[in-house]
């Protein structure tokens, strides 16, 4: 069995979302996987006027950090919810054929299966998931 | 003769500063007031939904969940949709409530049902809360009538997918669902494609529009795609998921929809209903005087009244889809068919 080619990784800004990306880029480097970063743009989102234009450079920059190929990253604003836009993209062709989500987004939730992406994403998807906690970071010294 | 329910608390299943709010509710029921129905009005005693009647629809698990989520105090479920301390009892009373304006009409065997309820529900999944709603009100009103042996359509005019009804009966030959939404915009689902799983083929009808359409346009879509459709299912029941955020003003969306186009679209409905088989359900509907207007523009249509609305809506983007839509759907229709059961296409 070979490594996944295509990694389908959550990306809402969060610090959580990054240490997901970070991860997705990780694994990645070493399979030689395509990374498809998804933002879902939900309801509010759009109601608000949320400024995501920022969105794309931030994941530009955490892929200059890890030094991987930009050619090697795709990201892509999709409407839904981040389960159903994440489990959408084991159904594009080609598919993704994993996916990696931070614990938790921007929403909070109480850690049952209820109000968790990542968990519902878990249960519901028909390729690997991996979920990233929130790392502890070191203080700046 | 409209068939209504008591009024239900305005003031619970709510979060500061959210567009699905309760004020919604009161806007709604000033639009049936500038109506003058007098006494040409029946409201039923509102009631909750049991555990089998939403079982039909839910999973029993999710069901739990969402108890003692709203039980703990509640919270976000995902980025857009949350949850209350009362929300969970006001979800089971929104859809029982819709299930007591079903059984009325079916007692009385006349008048237009009207289901004022909030949250609203046609994103809501099976095993999960989205876009704001967390039990599918319209479909626990449809499943609850299919099991009584009709074949429902469920008209969907919000300017939203209608994800969870789709879902809940997509393999289901007696319920036939039919959305009219723009495109692209969430849930993100709803294209032409999506047809019915193998046990329903055809029995779902997707109309995605492009942002800017007008009332022309997505009634064309409708009578000219769906109404072949729905004249083969000849359903014996018609729900609408009416939601009104394709309104002009609404914030949520780029419909350009008017009170005037919501009329038009309840007067096509009323073309392929049974007498005292037609209920309405509330959707969507973000800005107060819009929706306020359109509920009067709709319920106005159904009941022969003739309320002052806004002039209907024409010329907008989206005319040159429909035959592409139309194309999209029978080529997809004739290929799964020949997959599943071998017909040559
Ligand atoms: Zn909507």
């Amino acid at each position: 069995m070979s490594g996944p080619t295509r990694i389908a990784v959550g990306y809402d800004g969060s610090a959580n979302a990054d240490a997901a990306l970070e991860f997705a880029l990780m694994m990645a480097s070493s399979c030689g996987a395509q990374v498809l970063v998804l933002h879902a743009t939900g309801l509010l989102e759009r109601y608000e006027h949320r400024d995501v234009t920022a969105l794309p450079d931030q994941v530009a920059k955490i892929v200059a950090v890890a030094d991987f190929p930009p050619e090697r990253v795709h990201f892509a604003f999709d409407d839904g919810d981040p389960c159903t836009t994440l489990l959408r993209a084991a159904e594009l062709d080609p598919p993704a054929d994993l996916i990696i989500v931070g614990t938790r987004g921007h929403a909070t939730h109480s850690g049952r299966l209820l109000g968790s992406t990542s968990l519902e994403v878990a249960e519901h998807s028909p390729v690997p998931v991996v979920i990233v906690p929130l790392q502890e970071r070191a203080p700046a010294s | 003769m409209l068939i209504t329910h008591e009024l239900l608390d305005s003031t619970g299943h709510a979060d500061p500063g959210h567009p699905e709010r309760p004020a919604r509710l009161a806007a709604v029921w000033e639009g049936v007031e500038d109506l003058h129905l007098g006494t040409d009005v029946v409201r039923v005693p509102a009631r909750s939904a049991t555990r089998p009647e939403l079982a039909r629809v839910h999973e029993p698990v999710y069901l739990d969940e969402l108890g003692a989520f709203c039980f703990e105090g509640g919270g976000d479920l995902d980025a857009d949709t949350y949850a209350t301390f009362d929300s969970w009892p006001l979800a089971q009373l929104a859809a029982g409530t819709g299930l007591a304006v079903l059984d009325e009409m079916h007692r009385r065997g006349e008048g237009v049902g009207f289901i004022a309820v909030r949250p609203p529900g046609h994103h809501a999944l099976r095993d999960r809360a989205m876009g704001f709603c967390l039990v599918n009100n319209v479909a626990v009103g449809a499943a609850a009538l299919r099991s009584a042996g009709e074949r429902v359509v469920v008209i969907d005019w919000d300017v939203h997918h209608g994800n969870g009804t789709q879902a809940i009966f997509w393999n289901d030959p007696d319920v036939l669902y039919v959305s009219a939404h723009e495109w692209p915009l969430f849930p993100g689902s709803g294209v032409a494609a999506e047809i019915g799983g193998l046990g329903a083929i055809d029995r779902t009808v997707n109309l995605p529009l492009p942002a800017g359409a007008t009332g022309d346009v997505v009634l064309r879509a409708f009578e000219e795609i769906a109404g072949p459709v729905i004249a083969d299912f000849d359903p014996t029941w018609t729900l609408v998921s009416a939601g009104f955020d394709g309104h002009r003003d609404d914030p949520m969306a780029d419909f350009l929809l008017t009170s005037g186009d919501f009329a038009r679209l309840a007067q096509w409905v009323t073309g392929f209903s049974r007498p005292g088989r037609l209920a309405v359900y509330l959707e969507g509907g973000y800005d107060l005087e819009a929706l306020r207007h359109s509920v009067t523009g709709t319920l106005g249509a159904l009941l022969d009244a003739s309320p002052a609305l806004e002039e209907i809506s024409q010329g907008g983007t989206g005319v040159d889809q429909v035959a592409r839509i139309r194309a999209e759907r029978h080529a997809t229709v004739e290929m799964v068919r020949a997959q599943a059961f071998g017909e040559a296409p």
